[in-house]
C-alpha cells in the first residue's frame, strides 16, 4: 500500500508542480478541491432553484417544462439547465480528484479515519441526487435509467413488489413521479447536506470558499461549456420504442452499462465491494499516530492560543482546574490529536530562553519530542557548524524532504510540522551562533497539517501570537513553502546559496 | 489574474481541460443500447403459478386430529411450482427462463421481468409458458407473426382473466 500510494504521490506532485506555476498565490485547484466541491454545489442549488420555477412535476408535463427552458427560454432557463448538469459533473471531478489525493498524500488513516469513512456514502449520495435529476426528465435516457435502476432494486434480495413495472410504457404515475421530485428537490439534498456537515465535523477551520479568482475561473469554465453544448434532452418516451443510442453522462450513470452487460447482481456486488474496500481503507493498514499533546498546567498560562491554532479542534478549553488565576486550561481530546505540533509552537512558554539549566518544559508539548529535546537539537547542530554562512534549515516532514540537505555551513532540524516552531527558536538559534534560519513548510494551501504553514506565516509576520520578536533581524530569516516535487527540491538548493550569500556574517 | 504570459497560458490549458473533460464525458462516448437493426422483447409481468401439489380434502379422522381452530376441510400445500418460459424466433430458441416464486413458502405471486434482443425485420415470435410441476409440456403458448423495426420494444404481459398472453 505504502508503495502505491508513494508512487500516486509522485504523479500528483508532478501535476501540482506545473499548476504551482500558473496558479500562484495559494490558488492552485488542486488544493481547494474541498472549497470547490461546496462552489460548485452552490452552483447546482441556485440554477436548481431557478429551473424548478419552470418544472413540471408530473408525468406529462415534465418533459414539455425541459423543453421549453431548453429551447424557448435558452438563454437563462437554458443556461441554468446546463449550468445545473455541468456543475454537477464538476462535483464529481473534484470530489474524486479530492479522494485520490487525500489517499495518496496519506491523509485518511489514524485519527483522520472518521473524514474518509464519512465522504465515501457522500459520494454515493451525490450519485444518487444526480441519477434521479436525470429522471425527472422522463425522456427516453431518464426511462432507461428509470427501468435500470427499478431492475437494480428488484435484485436485492426480500424486496416484494417489481419496482421496474412501474416504469414499463404508460405505467408510470403522477404520484410516483412526484416523490421522485421531492427526493431530488428536497429529500436527498438535506441528506446530502447533512452527510457533508458530518464529513468535515472533526476538522476546524473548514475552508468552504474557494478563492475568489478560483471560483471565479471555474464557473466562466463551466458558463462556456453550457454555451457551447447546451444541456438537451432525449427524445420523449414512446410506447413501443427501445431506446438505440444513449448519450449518457458518465460522471453518474456509469453504473447503467454495467447492469446491461453483467446484470443487476454483478453491478451491486462490484459497486458495493469497491464502497466497501475504500471505506475500509483506513485500517488496511491502520496508522499508528504517535502521542497526543500533553498539557503541563504549572507552565500554562491559558491564553487559549493552542486551541485557536489546532486544525484537527483537539485542543479545547475548559475552567481552569488547579487554582491558578488564569480562567481556562486546555485539554487535549487524544482521538482528534495528529501529533502535529502545532500547539506546541503556539505555545508562549515554548520559548528556549526560559529555564537554560535545567529541562525546559512548556504550557502544551509532544512527549515524544518535547520543547527541551528541540532545543538541545538545536544546540547539538550550532555547535557543530562551520565557517561562514552558517544556517539552520528547519524542514518540515510532509514538505520538500530536507534530510539530505546537511552540509557543514548548514545544520538540519526536521519538525513533524512548521508549525511546531515556536518563533523564539529563531531569535534563539541567530543569537547562538547561526547567520541566518531558513524555515520550509509545505506549499500554501496544501498544509499536510492544514494550518501549520500559515500560522508559522502569520507568526514570522507578526499577525499572529506568538509572534518573532521586533529585534529578530528579517534579513536573516527566511521561509519557503514548497511540495515536494523533483523540480522544487532542486530549486531548494540553489535558495538557500542564494540566501546565504545574501548574509553578513553575525557580529 | 495571472501576472506572466506563461502564468495565463498554464491557467488557460488547465481551464481547457476542466472544459474538455466536462465538454465530452458529460454525453459521450454515446452508449449503443441497441446495436443497429436490433428490437428488444420485454417480458413484464405478475403471474401466481400452480401449487406443486394439488389439494387434499381430509377425512374426519384427519381433522379430529387437528386443533378446533385449524380444521380446514382442504389441506392445500403452499409451494408453488417454478415459471418456465421459452421464447423462439422462427421456431429458434432466443431465450429460456426460470423464475422461482417468492416469499419464504415460495408461494407469493411472481414478477415475471426479462429482456431480450432480436433481430428486426418479419418474424415469428413464439412465447410458451409451464406453470405447474412437470417435465414438459405448455400451459400457455402464443405465437405471432410480425414486421419488427429496429429500436422497437415489443412487451409481452400476461393477462390473467383470459389466461392468455399479450404481445404488445
Amino acid at each position: 500500500m505504502d508503495a502505491v500510494r508513494r508512487a500516486g504521490n509522485n504523479v500528483i506532485l508532478s501535476i501540482e508542480q506545473w499548476f504551482n506555476k500558473g496558479f500562484p498565490d495559494r490558488l492552485n485547484p488542486f488544493y481547494h478541491l474541498g472549497s470547490l466541491t461546496f462552489f460548485f454545489f452552490w452552483i447546482v442549488l441556485v440554477s436548481g432553484i431557478y429551473v424548478f420555477i419552470f418544472f413540471e412535476t408530473n408525468v406529462a408535463g415534465a418533459y414539455k417544462s425541459v423543453e421549453y427552458m431548453t429551447h424557448d427560454q435558452w438563454w437563462m432557463a437554458g443556461v441554468m439547465r446546463s449550468l445545473h448538469r455541468y456543475a454537477s459533473d464538476a462535483a464529481v471531478i473534484s470530489i474524486f480528484i479530492h479522494m485520490f489525493r487525500e489517499f495518496f498524500r496519506d491523509r485518511y488513516r489514524g485519527v483522520r479515519w472518521f473524514s474518509w469513512f464519512t465522504g465515501v456514502p457522500t459520494l454515493w449520495l451525490v450519485v444518487i441526487l444526480g441519477i434521479t435529476g436525470y429522471w425527472l426528465v422522463w425522456d427516453q435516457l431518464a426511462q432507461y435509467v428509470a427501468l435500470a435502476t427499478g431492475e437494480l432494486i428488484d435484485w436485492i434480495p426480500g424486496i416484494p413488489s417489481a419496482m421496474v413495472f412501474n416504469f414499463l410504457d404508460n405505467q408510470i404515475t403522477d404520484r410516483f413521479f412526484t416523490l421522485m421530485a421531492f427526493l431530488h428537490l428536497l429529500g436527498f439534498p438535506v441528506a446530502l447536506v447533512f452527510l457533508l456537515w458530518t464529513h468535515v465535523s472533526r476538522i476546524s477551520k473548514v475552508d468552504f470558499n474557494p478563492p475568489l479568482p478560483l471560483a471565479v475561473g471555474a464557473f466562466l469554465t463551466l458558463l462556456a461549456v453550457s454555451l457551447v453544448k447546451p444541456a438537451v434532452s432525449h427524445a420523449p418516451v414512446q410506447a413501443g420504442h427501445s431506446p438505440v443510442v444513449l448519450n449518457l453522462d458518465w460522471f453518474y450513470l456509469n453504473i447503467y452499462p454495467l447492469v446491461d452487460i453483467m446484470g443487476p447482481g454483478w453491478a451491486w456486488s462490484l459497486s458495493t465491494g469497491v464502497t466497501i474496500v475504500l471505506m475500509l481503507l483506513p485500517w488496511l493498514p491502520s496508522k499508528k499516530e504517535l502521542p497526543a499533546a500533553e498539557v503541563n498546567l504549572e507552565h500554562c498560562s491559558g491564553c487559549g492560543q493552542c486551541a485557536l491554532d489546532c486544525p484537527y479542534g483537539s485542543v479545547t478549553m475548559r475552567k481552569r482546574t488547579d487554582g491558578k488565576k488564569a480562567e481556562f486550561e486546555p485539554t487535549v481530546d487524544p482521538g482528534l490529536c495528529t501529533a502535529c505540533g502545532i500547539c506546541s509552537g503556539s505555545c508562549v512558554s515554548s520559548s528556549p530562553s526560559r529555564m537554560p539549566n535545567t529541562t525546559l518544559k512548556t504550557g502544551i508539548e509532544m512527549p515524544w519530542f518535547t520543547v527541551d529535546a528541540l532545543r538541545q537539537e538545536v544546540r547539538s547542530k550550532l555547535g557543530a557548524l562551520s565557517g561562514t554562512g552558517k544556517i539552520i534549515l528547519f524542514g518540515c516532514e510532509h514538505g520538500v524532504d530536507v534530510t539530505t540537505m546537511s552540509t557543514p555551513q548548514t545544520a538540519v532540524v526536521n519538525l513533524p510540522c512548521s508549525g511546531m516552531l515556536p518563533p523564539s527558536m529563531l531569535d534563539y538559534v541567530l543569537k547562538n551562533g547561526a547567520d541566518g534560519v531558513v524555515v520550509t513548510g509545505c506549499r500554501e494551501g496544501d498544509c499536510y497539517h492544514r494550518c501549520g504553514n500559515t500560522w508559522t506565516e502569520q507568526r514570522l509576520s507578526g499577525e499572529r501570537e506568538p509572534k518573532l520578536l521586533k529585534r529578530v533581524d528579517r534579513q536573516r530569516v527566511v521561509e519557503f513553502r514548497i511540495s515536494n516535487s523533483k523540480s522544487e527540491r532542486a530549486a531548494l538548493n540553489q535558495r538557500i546559496d542564494a540566501f546565504r550569500r545574501s548574509l553578513q556574517p553575525s557580529a | 489574474m495571472p501576472k506572466s504570459f506563461a502564468q495565463f497560458g498554464i491557467q488557460l490549458v488547465a481551464y481547457a481541460m476542466f472544459f474538455v473533460v466536462i465538454f465530452y464525458l458529460s454525453s459521450a462516448p454515446a452508449y449503443h443500447y441497441l446495436k443497429p437493426g436490433e428490437a428488444e422483447v420485454k417480458l413484464a409481468f405478475k403471474h401466481t403459478s400452480q401449487r406443486e401439489q394439488e389439494c387434499h380434502t381430509r377425512t374426519q379422522e384427519e381433522l379430529q386430529k387437528l386443533p378446533p381452530n385449524m380444521r380446514k376441510a382442504q389441506d392445500c400445500p403452499r409451494k408453488r411450482a417454478l415459471i418456465y418460459i421459452e421464447l423462439l424466433l422462427d421456431d429458434q430458441y432466443l431465450a429460456t427462463r426460470t423464475f422461482t416464486p417468492p416469499g419464504l413458502s415460495q408461494d407469493m405471486a411472481t414478477h415475471v421481468y426479462a429482456k431480450f434482443r432480436l433481430p428486426a425485420g418479419r418474424h415469428k415470435l413464439t412465447v410458451r409458458m409451464r406453470d405447474r410441476l412437470r417435465a414438459d409440456g405448455f400451459d400457455y403458448v402464443e405465437e405471432t407473426v410480425r414486421d419488427w423495426i429496429p429500436g422497437q420494444g415489443i412487451l409481452i404481459g400476461f393477462d390473467e382473466s383470459r389466461e392468455r398472453f399479450e404481445i404488445n
